[in-house]
């Protein structure tokens, strides 16, 4: 099936005007499947930190979201063992005149704002909230172990 | 997650190689070289115990009757790399029908034999690294070892009780475990209409049958009666059937992985049941009209956001209540699937208010941290029948809107 037009737009523009800590790029086999990063926000406990994800566009995109997920390991209560992405606009929230750009803007965005009570990794969030000092050091030296090469 | 232990592996996705982590070793495959791995956990339940190993002295090694069906050749499965594919409607690799696979043991001192028949129902193989599964397996079979062991002193006991030392008595005997075909003729968890009903198994009828099987057991074998005992249904409960199924049984699952594949199918499942659609005559009867300066703006040319391909000054859009426009064909396409404007999620129903107005993605703009908290079940199908009062009541409480448990199961996917 040829590629919409939407998605070769979208990555044109990627690619010519990135976002700022934020790269996406398709790979060559499979426009559809894209290679990102995205650099932890300054102020979070992920700064510094430069985290890989993998991105896919789903045949009747944009109807439906891109799906997303963490390769880098991560201790946010939000994002689960597995890297999946507890995000609204990812799921029952997406709309069609949201983009790949918006969306990892809105991840980078929940790295810099955690947030326990809406947890996917219920014990990092349980964690979070008992003992943010704690929890926030833990993400610190998973950001150093796992996302600084 | 899991503090990251010194019992955490590293799994090579070039080679497909499994080695416990070592810190000082980087991430790099000691076997191909590659850096694209993956720390894994080990999850808890099958965590070999350091405490475990001294009271089962028998290693896996000592079945010499084990077959195992060869691990999967080590092909780089990212050659044509979609991770979702199995998630999906993608139907290759399961829904073939029910799939027969046999395993035969031998207890270590040759005197019992284990044989089993898996059926297995429209599952999809689990996709995991045959090192992995030889990990998830192993200490089962030193339970079985322990098992047999048991069994062989209960035997002899009796034997040497009820005919006395030195009578002849059946060399071998074999034990048959099959299990039964799942309670789930659509092919288990998947696809699953979680807004519905669902046909329960009897795990009280298994239990019954397996008590039965266990007394008859007992019992001791009637005189010239072939040696054999068969056993149907979840013999001793979670251990066998995570021996038959390693890990999943039905609805339950015995093991972290099976559990998040779970969750993630549902997870995805309940991404399709967001806003309804709109009504077909709602969406027929929105306003169509040629592009002008108004609509356009200053420059005279803009962009429709689903397809992002330009609209000029004659181009026919549609034009929603909320005065947002698209291409015809486009806003068709996402009403058909969802009643909501894809800027700021107004529906196109006059008579039912959507309530997401709060959550407006426009284009430049980006849904914040904040606007995550807009609870994802404002569209749930509940709302349907309400009136607009009662619509707008269920506004201002949000997360009691759909109440009963497909609420409570939205409210924790839905957010989660």
């Amino acid at each position: 099936m040829a590629l919409p037009k939407r998605i070769i737009k979208e990555t044109e523009r990627l690619l010519a005007e990135p976002v700022p800590g934020i790269t996406a790029v398709p790979h060559e086999d499979n426009l559809r499947y894209f290679d990102v990063t995205i650099h932890g926000p300054a102020q979070s406990p992920y700064e510094g930190g430069v985290f890989h994800l993998e991105l896919f566009l789903p045949e009747d995109y944009p109807m439906t979201p891109p799906k997303i997920r963490f390769l880098t390991k991560i201790y946010h209560p939000n994002i689960d063992r597995l890297g999946r992405i507890c995000l609204d606009v990812l799921k029952s929230n997406w709309s069609p005149a949201l983009q790949i750009r918006t969306i990892l803007l809105s991840i980078q965005i929940l790295l810099g704002a955690p947030n326990p009570d809406d947890p996917l990794a219920n014990d990092v969030a349980q964690r979070w909230k008992e003992d943010e000092a704690a929890a926030i050091q833990t993400a610190k030296e998973w950001t150093r172990t796992h996302a600084m090469t | 997650m899991a503090d990251a232990g010194s019992e955490d592996r590293v799994t090579c996705h070039a080679c497909g190689q499994v080695w416990p982590r070592i810190s000082e070793h980087g991430l790099e495959c000691p076997y191909c070289g590659s850096e694209f791995t993956e720390i894994i956990e080990i999850p808890p339940d099958t965590d070999p115990d350091p405490d475990y190993e001294p009271s089962h002295p028998d290693p896996p090694e000592t079945f010499p009757g084990y077959h195992r069906s060869p691990p999967p050749p080590p092909v780089n499965p990212f050659a044509d790399h979609n991770p979702w594919a199995f998630n999906d409607d993608d139907t290759h690799g399961w829904d073939q029908g029910p799939r027969v696979t046999h395993r035969t043991f031998q207890s270590p001192n040759g005197s019992y034999i284990f044989h089993g028949s898996i059926r297995t129902h429209g599952f999809p193989p689990r996709r995991v690294s045959g090192a992995q599964r030889d990990r998830d397996f192993d200490p089962i079979m030193r339970e079985m070892g322990q098992i047999f062991q048991n069994l062989h002193e209960v035997d002899r006991e009796r034997a040497s009780r009820a005919q006395g030392p030195g009578s002849p008595r059946a060399d071998h005997t074999t034990f048959t475990f099959t299990n039964r075909p799942m309670h789930h003729p659509q092919g288990g968890l998947f696809p699953r209409d979680a807004d519905g009903p669902q046909p329960m198994g009897s795990p009280l009828g298994s239990l019954g049958n397996l008590l039965e099987l266990l007394q008859s057991a007992q019992q001791p074998q009637q005189p010239g009666a072939p040696n054999v005992r068969i056993m149907g249904g979840a013999a001793p409960l979670a251990l066998i059937s995570a021996l038959l199924n390693i890990g999943r049984n039905g609805d339950a699952v015995y093991s972290q992985e099976e559990l998040d594949r779970v969750i993630s199918q549902l997870v995805e499942q309940n991404n399709h049941s967001a806003v309804p659609p709109a009504a077909q005559d709602a969406i027929q009867a929105l306003p169509k009209k040629a592009a002008d300066a108004e609509i356009l703006g200053s420059e005279g040319k803009a962009e429709c956001s689903i397809c992002m391909d330009s609209v000029k000054i004659g181009d026919e859009v549609t034009v929603l209540p909320c005065t947002h426009w698209f291409h015809p064909q486009c806003i068709e396409m996402w009403l058909n699937q969802h009643n909501t404007c894809p800027h700021c999620r107004r529906g196109i129903d006059p008579n039912m208010t959507t309530d997401a107005a709060n959550t407006a993605p426009s284009e430049g703009t980006y849904a914040s941290a904040q606007t995550r908290r807009s609870d994802s079940i404002s569209g749930s199908s509940t709302h349907q029948s309400h009136t607009s009062e009662e619509d707008r009541g269920s506004r201002s409480s949000r997360g009691e809107g759909s109440g009963g448990w497909t609420g409570w199961v939205r409210n924790r996917l839905g957010g989660g």
